[in-house]
């Protein structure tokens, strides 16, 4: 998903830079715009808000909601097609539908590096980090930094900037994206829509939590797909078929490119032309706009950070009922992750085919006449194929794509951020906070975090010329590189201690916002303006200096760790990759405040008991939201490992397992060598 | 990997340097896409298979050494049957015995326990002086003997002593 940030702006200096846009001010795209408002469409979308209400309402009464585990992780008992489906819906927003096919219309194929580097980073994530993060027996990831660290400062930092993240970059794209979709395909008000779309949302992350979710995800992932299927075969046809895309691409120009106003501007060709390199996806090091070299490797440090340290994606892992149907689950998502490129690069270039004078558009006046803005209109590119090429009813099934992908991705991050904001600052704050309590904290957030959502609305539309996309884009890509090189040491490396660590992720952070806040200064213009931004801070392109920032933070952290006073083998059992099958007991670091906590639980619950209320009212809203508090109080503390699960495998589907990662690997790298 | 990041990037550069001075619609490329991808799932099964061999010659060297010794104990292996006739003091001797022995219900205090891996030898200095209703089975595959009062399991997943005593 952070991956689509990189792509929404491109801040190359040969090509154009296509930015999101705000078509608020839009009245009428073209004469052929097409509203949803014929019978056969507003019964598929009816029909399709039905299907999920009531998948997530079978999910309820499928798993106890009453507990921290049940209610955060499904009880654990996820088999692999929910794991699988969940971590693609969840990956999968209205932003890559809007951002990868206007990139790809823009630029070319390369932006499904993006996609294509996941399958690989993926199989990270079922291999070598959950193995740990199961036996370490966490919920969260600032958790497992806890356990594995000491201290409370590393764990604070890492859930205030999830969250920050969260909020600013996730999900303000995704809204953002469906927001433009909704606007273009349906004429609604944006406020009316988005706060629609919100209120499902929650309701079904609310009341189900984790399981909910999963369950409602296999169904979106279904519909993602199937209307996406349909979408492509309707646009290959009608450009002529994949030969046609190949040819007529290169001469995708505008009819307009003269500028308007020669003593402002000039426009030079290589603003408007399609690039010649846009059928590969490894590109010139140094003139490309995504180089090769950032490609590979850049983007699989941030997607290490994306897949295998983030909340969202790794909640998923561990609600599986064991490390096979979690391994299984990741080759599912890896081989469902080859299809964006097909479903939605591939379009998007047909989109700029078709209608090259709107989603080509170069001349700043006519742009912003187009969709809005001045800098280019790239992005209305799949709501523009929406919107033109599919019949009737179809047009409903796309809209319930997008809504599909929307809601999905939205409700996954309602529920991480509220999963991280219950478990690691909530029980800082109190905690003696018992179970239900923690349930009922849970729930309140993500009313919270919609709300924050609804007033991030008017922020998004008052981006005019797309700057705040720039900014998200950075935000993500020059933050995320110090978390994942500590992550990566702190499972390898034994003798990472938590001053490292620490210190590793400040100077990471610094050295990040060395780079981010002048970028934000200077803006990253466009084609036609570019930008004034010194060579020195922003000539270095910005996968390149996320692959610097990851190494100057892990030389930072060894350097500091080698330093200091290592952290004893006895604390660090299940902690670590190699220490992972590991019996003994484990003094755990943070243990004296685990045990504060627990005993202050313990009162607490005891205290409620005494004087539990027994009205009618309160049963029924309790048994409607999962049947709380009654049961818990035999549990121990939710990290207490009363079910750690073992991550030992059956050997026969182990190898089973191994031997699919391998082909899935294989077809992987193909898929790249064809395209490179 | 490298391989891989080599070809490519010798073939781009070669390319965009051919294609660079003509304004030509795309990227000549000198070999045919599906040629490349099969160039590159080579260059992967390859390293696969240096990793799988690597893996191999690495884990082979330390489990050699318990390899040898596993084999002794089989060796030196043989099953109780009778059940009226036990050994004391087992100094030397490792086996690894199932219980399936129908035993009569006067030997209290059988007590078995089965060698999975290598490494201890058992002493056991037994005399008859073992009180009534011990009965002490471990078991590799979890065989329980159901006849004897106050039988217990006890699953023993480390090496365990081999011990039987008479009564």
């Amino acid at each position: 998903m952070n991956k689509l940030l990189n792509l929404l702006i491109l801040k190359a200096d040969q090509s154009s830079s296509f930015t999101l846009t705000t078509p608020n001010l839009l009245p009428n795209l073209s004469s052929d715009k097409g509203t949803i408002n014929n019978p056969a469409d507003i019964a598929i979308i009816v029909g399709y808000f039905i299907m999920v209400i009531s998948v997530g309402i079978w999910s309820m009464f499928r798993t106890n909601r009453g507990t921290v585990g049940g209610y955060f992780l499904a009880g654990r008992t996820m088999t692999w097609w929910p794991v699988g489906a969940s971590l693609f819906a969840s990956n999968i927003g209205s932003g890559h539908f809007v951002g990868l096919a206007g990139t790809g219309a823009a630029s070319g194929i390369a932006v499904g590096g993006f996609e294509w580097n996941a399958l690989f980073i993926v199989l990270l994530l079922g291999w070598l980090f959950v193995p740990v993060y199961l036996t370490a027996g966490v919920i969260t990831m600032p958790q497992y930094l806890k356990k594995r660290f000491g201290g409370t400062r590393i764990s604070l930092y890492l859930s205030v900037i999830s969250l920050f993240l969260y909020i600013f970059t996730k999900i303000s794209v995704d809204m953002f994206s469906g927001a433009v979709f909704i606007q273009q395909a349906l004429g609604w008000n944006i406020y009316v829509a988005v706060i629609t779309l919100l209120l499902i949302t929650a309701l079904y992350t609310v009341t189900g939590g984790l399981a909910a979710l999963m369950y409602t995800d296999t169904f979106q992932t279904f519909v993602i797909i199937a209307g996406a299927f349909v979408l492509t075969g309707f646009s290959f046809v009608q450009v002529g078929g994949y030969s046609a895309l190949l040819a007529k691409y290169s001469s995708a120009t505008p009819s307009n490119f003269s500028s308007m106003d020669p003593q402002r501007y000039n426009i030079s060709p290589h603003c408007y032309t399609p690039r010649q390199d846009a059928f590969n996806l490894l590109r010139d090091p140094t003139t490309g706009d995504l180089p090769w070299p950032g490609v590979i490797f850049g983007i699989a440090i941030v997607g290490g950070w994306y897949w295998c340290t983030d909340q969202v994606i790794v909640q998923r892992c561990l609600a599986a009922r064991s490390l096979t149907h979690v391994k299984a689950g990741c080759i599912m998502c890896g081989y469902l992750k080859l299809l964006p490129m097909f479903l939605m690069v591939f379009p998007g270039m047909i989109s700029r085919i078709l209608y090259p004078d709107e989603v080509g558009c170069v001349v700043p006046e006519l742009c912003k006449m187009v969709c809005g803005t001045e800098v280019g209109c790239s992005n209305i590119a799949y709501p523009k194929l929406v919107v033109s090429i599919m019949p009737n009813g179809l047009r409903g099934l796309m809209l319930a794509v997008m809504l599909a992908a929307l809601m999905s991705s939205l409700a996954s991050i309602f529920n991480s951020s509220s999963t991280l904001f219950t478990m690691d600052i909530w029980t800082r704050i109190r905690p003696q906070a018992t179970e239900r309590e923690l349930i009922i904290v849970g729930r309140v957030w993500v009313l919270c975090i919609v709300a924050i959502s609804i007033c991030w609305i008017p922020v998004v539309q008052a981006a005019q010329s797309g700057q705040l996309f720039d900014y998200i884009q950075s935000v993500s890509s020059y933050l995320a590189p110090p978390i994942a090189s500590v992550f990566l040491l702190a499972v390898f490396v034994k003798r990472v201690n938590e001053m490292g660590a620490f210190w590793g992720l400040i100077g990471g952070l610094l050295m990040g916002l060395c780079r981010m806040l002048p970028e934000f200064w200077f803006g990253t213009g466009s084609c036609i303006f570019p930008s004034n931004c010194p060579y020195l801070v922003c000539g270095v392109h910005y996968l390149h200096f996320g692959i610097i920032l990851f190494f100057c933070t892990s030389v930072l952290v060894l350097v500091v760790s080698y330093c200091t006073k290592p952290i004893e083998d006895q604390h660090l059992h299940r902690l670590v990759f190699s220490l992972r099958h590991s019996k003994e007991e484990r003094k755990d670091l943070d243990w004296e405040q685990e045990e504060r906590g627990r005993r202050a639980q313990r009162e607490a619950e005891e205290r409620i008991r005494e004087k539990e209320a027994k009205s009618g009212i309160c049963h029924l809203v309790r048994r409607f939201c999962g049947g709380g508090g009654s049961e818990a109080p035999e549990q121990d503390a939710p990290e207490a490992p009363e079910k750690l699960p073992d991550i030992s495998e059956d050997p026969v589907w182990k190898y089973t397992v191994d031997a699919n990662a391998l082909i899935m690997m294989t077809v992987a790298v193909f898929m790249w060598g064809y395209y490179a | 990997m490298g391989k891989l990041c080599a070809v490519t990037s010798c073939l781009l550069l070669t390319v965009s340097a051919a294609a660079a001075q003509t304004a030509q619609p795309q990227i000549e490329r000198l070999l045919p896409q599906w040629l490349t991808g099969i160039i590159a799932v080579s260059a992967f099964l390859f390293l696969v298979f240096v990793t799988l061999l690597v893996k191999k010659a690495w884990c082979e060297k330390p489990s050699r050494k318990t390899a040898v010794e596993s084999e002794s104990d089989r060796e030196n292996e043989f099953v109780v049957t009778n059940g009226n006739t036990y050994e004391t003091n087992l100094d030397t001797i490792r086996r690894k015995s199932t219980v399936e022995s129908a035993r009569e219900n006067e030997f209290e205090n059988t007590y078995e326990t089965t060698l999975e891996m290598t490494g201890r030898k058992s002493t056991v200095e037994s005399t008859g002086e073992n009180e009534f209703g011990n009965t002490y089975e471990t078991t590799l595959e979890m065989v329980r003997s159901k006849e004897d009062p106050n039988a217990f399991d006890n699953l023993a997943f480390g090496s365990a002593d081999d011990k039987v005593t008479s009564m």
